[in-house]
């Protein structure tokens, strides 16, 4: 390697993780558009919503170790706000028919919209977090999962903003490609980001050690609530995207058949890691849309006498438990991706690649060291 | 040391894995798009789900769907040429629906039959109608399922339900003289909410009174708190019957409840009480006294095509068609089939053009859509079902006048006159 490189990877730690992974997504994004096809295009989109809302789900879940479930709620908050932002005033009155005066004559560009829609959905996250954010292993994961339900719950009857059970229809579609890889990649560098900050490894000692964490004065509650608003952040994101996407849903689309693909996903590819939840989505994406191809391939064939359903689902719940069997922690258990790990591959350059780090006691003592130096 | 670990990136074998699982993707996307390019059949594709919450309502239309295209292609096809049909399974999920859809366009699909529910169907609908293609869903019957929402080449075969909820209106009005009703609404999902609020304006509308409306939620499980609240309201007001908006599995607790609380009146309902579930759960003892509006009958005489059609399933099927829903399947394949023939080309807007303008008359009965700038607003008789000790008996056909419009459409039509 190269005396500048070494000097770059040194300055900007990680710099290379983030790195290869944007140029991983850029290139699926690239190539997906020169192909032209619309049915990749669409399973690409899919794929970029999804990464988002796991790359969300891993800065909280996977730095707190916080099984998390009301993450899809917040996706669904982004969702409905978005819509109520960007939505033209005459189409409101055919598809929101109910709306607040006040908010029926609101309609801004896609990208404020979808932003703005996003932070509401931080701040619905900083309100309930402050109380929740105290709570620790199976009381916090029963009080989310409590929220979840509060959520769907909400959004199934506010009719004023969402139009109750009933669809919400009529939105303009404005996601494609280019725009939902973009973000996918902005939230790679903010998920690597946050994990390397100072907030992320004071809540990755806590997510270790929970208590000699606070004994060095961590305020475990305060960091654990950046990530929380963080994470609904790129929840309400991938929301936004979804919603101007599939252009017309209703609060089933954000319940538990979500929460449990993208709990897959980055338990699959590996919470600790903003890598495993980048590869974690392609490959459970990969996977599914290939099943999915074998199933009706054998089905159009007509290979078995009956029609074969439900392969893929069957397959991927298979793939969870295998996972949790064989490596709990993911496939990208602690390392990221990067320079280090890549020049692991070649077995010449190999010998001097570091070793995976297996528990990492580091971060608690890493932490402390920060905690001192401010 | 380096623990070993089979599962480590940096390890070949998962990176072959990977990049076998790709290409066996590019294969199968690649191949798809050039299988049927010369094809001489008309090639209908489906994206109905055959796994989730949407197979139960999605099934039975598929099965229908398959017996019409054999029973068109035994006589010769359209238009000279024979129908191929696919369908693709949606898994319940909105995005592969839409995805689904997309594919089967690429491969040259030329007629799209999407899922019976606006959520699924939609997305099916949105890619058949930015093809330029006809797309019709087997029985959606949200009042949203039509060209103002989706397209001016999208249509449900499915009454809305202005219609459902009309029909039962004018049934228990008109036929039987219940001046009064009791109204439970399950507030789970847009059909059974959508479905009262209909039942009750037309029910208004033709003089009826609705005492009062409670609200239910599937999967509580637990109809005692509106059993209390239905006894003692009805000991202030006395109802001549019940409207029951719910489905499959808590509407049969809901009317066991009422039923063992010594509560007799008449029950009517809509469609999604034409389910073999509810007359196991009911019944002899109290699979009694329920009316209902669906979308026809499955047996021989109730319509015009009927028994060709249950000749042909008794050869296909082991059991009997017991719900009306496979006759929606059935009906989408043989309304395309003659739009299609009409038209002489399977050209998108030629046949949308057909649907607008001519009658069907099939196993659901005769129907009629409204124009594009209407709505596509279908116009089709309902079949009135009567449930007795845990039998049916098929009542007949009816057509319910002026029914009342939904709101966005009657926003959307001003809309069209002051512009």
């Amino acid at each position: 390697m190269s005396m500048s490189l070494r000097l770059l990877r040194d300055r900007i730690p990680g710099a290379s993780t983030v790195l290869m992974l944007v140029v991983m997504l850029l290139l699926i994004a690239a190539v997906t558009e020169a192909l032209g096809s619309t049915v990749l295009s669409r399973f690409a989109i899919r794929m970029f919503i999804d990464m988002t809302l796991v790359l969300g789900l891993q800065m909280f879940m996977g730095n707190s170790n916080i099984l998390w479930f009301p993450h899809v709620g917040f996706m669904g908050i982004g969702a409905y706000a978005s819509v109520i932002f960007s939505m033209s005033p005459l189409q409101k009155i055919l598809s929101l028919p109910e709306l607040y005066p006040f908010l029926a004559d609101v309609n801004l560009p896609f990208l404020p919209a979808l932003l703005a829609g996003a932070l509401v959905a931080a701040a619905v996250a900083a309100v309930i977090g402050l109380p929740l954010m105290r709570l620790s292993d199976f009381p916090a994961v029963i009080a989310g999962f409590a929220m979840l339900i509060v959520i769907h719950a909400v959004l199934t009857h506010w009719e004023a903003l969402t139009n109750g059970p009933q669809t919400l229809f009529g939105v303009e579609r404005r996601t494609y490609v280019m725009n939902s890889a973009i973000w996918a990649c902005v939230f790679v560098a903010v998920a690597y980001w946050f994990k390397e900050s100072k907030s992320g490894l004071q809540l990755r000692a806590s997510r270790d050690d929970l208590v000699s964490t606070s004994s060095i004065g961590v305020n475990i509650v305060a960091v654990r609530w950046f990530a929380l608003v963080l994470s609904a952040f790129a929840a309400g994101i991938a929301g936004g995207l979804f919603a101007h996407f599939i252009t017309s849903f209703s609060p089933k689309a954000f319940f538990l058949r979500e929460t449990f693909i993208i709990l897959a996903m980055l338990v699959i590819g590996g919470p600790a890691t903003v890598t495993g939840a980048v590869l974690g989505t392609v490959i459970v994406t990969i996977v599914y849309q290939t099943l999915r191809w074998v199933e009706n391939t054998l089905n159009i064939e007509q290979v078995f006498a009956q029609p074969i359903a439900g392969l893929t689902d069957i397959t991927l719940a298979v793939m969870l438990i295998g996972m949790l069997i064989l490596r709990p922690a993911g496939i990208f258990e602690r390392r990221e991706i990067g320079w280090q790990a890549l020049r692991a591959l070649w077995p010449w350059t190999g010998a001097d690649a570091a070793p995976e780090p297996a528990a990492d006691p580091q971060v608690v003592r890493k932490a402390a060291e920060t905690k001192q130096r401010r | 040391m380096m623990r070993e670990n089979i599962f480590d990136w940096t390890n070949g074998r998962t990176f072959i894995a990977g990049a076998a699982a790709a290409i066996l993707l590019a294969a199968g996307l690649g191949g798809a798009g050039t299988a049927n390019a010369a094809s001489h059949e008309i090639f209908i594709g489906g994206a109905l789900s055959l796994t989730g919450i949407q197979a139960p309502l999605d099934e039975p239309g598929l099965r229908g769907a398959r017996l019409a295209v054999q029973a068109i292609n035994a006589r010769g096809g359209v238009l000279g040429r024979n129908l191929k049909f696919i369908n693709l399974d949606g898994k319940s999920d909105p995005v592969t629906v839409g995805n689904n859809a997309a594919q089967l366009i690429a491969e040259g699909a030329e007629l799209i039959i999407a899922p019976c529910d606006f959520d699924f169907g939609g997305p099916a609908s949105r890619e058949a109608q930015k093809a330029g293609l006809v797309g019709i869903s087997t029985c959606a019957s949200s009042p949203l399922y039509g060209s103002v929402a989706l397209g001016d080449m999208q249509f449900t075969l499915a009454m809305w339900n202005t219609q459902m909820g009309g029909a039962a209106a004018e049934y228990a009005f008109n036929e039987r003289g219940w001046k009064t009703a009791y109204v439970v609404t399950d507030t789970f999902i847009d059909y059974t909410t959508s479905l009262s609020e209909f039942f009750i304006k037309h029910f208004e509308n033709i003089g009826g009174k609705v005492i009062f409306e409670d609200k239910y939620t599937q999967g509580a499980g637990d109809f005692s708190a509106q059993l209390a609240r239905m006894q003692r309201k009805l000991a202030e007001e006395p109802a001549d019957v019940f409207f029951i908006s719910s489905y499959m599995p808590d509407l049969g607790m809901i009317i066991r409840t009422i039923r063992l609380a010594g509560i007799d009146l008449p029950v009517v309902g809509g469609d999604s009480y034409d389910d073999t579930g509810l007359f196991d759960a009911l019944g002899e003892k109290f699979g009694d006294d329920i009316y209902f509006a669906t979308h026809g009958y499955m047996a021989p005489g109730s319509a015009p095509g009927m028994e060709e059609f249950l000749a042909l399933h008794e050869q296909v099927y082991p059991d009997e068609p017991l719900t009306s829903f496979v006759a929606t399947g059935w009906d989408v394949v043989q309304i395309m089939a003659q739009a299609v023939e009409i038209a002489g080309t399977t050209d998108g807007a030629a046949v949308a053009k057909v649907m607008e303008d001519n009658v069907f008359n099939f196993l659901t009965g005769s129907m009629d859509w409204s124009s594009a700038e209407t709505g596509h607003e279908p116009d089709k008789s309902v079949a009135l079902i009567e449930l007795q000790d845990g039998k049916t008996t098929f009542l007949g056909w009816t057509r319910p006048t002026d029914v009342p419009k939904p709101d966005y459409l009657i926003k959307y039509l001003e809309r069209q006159e002051s512009d």
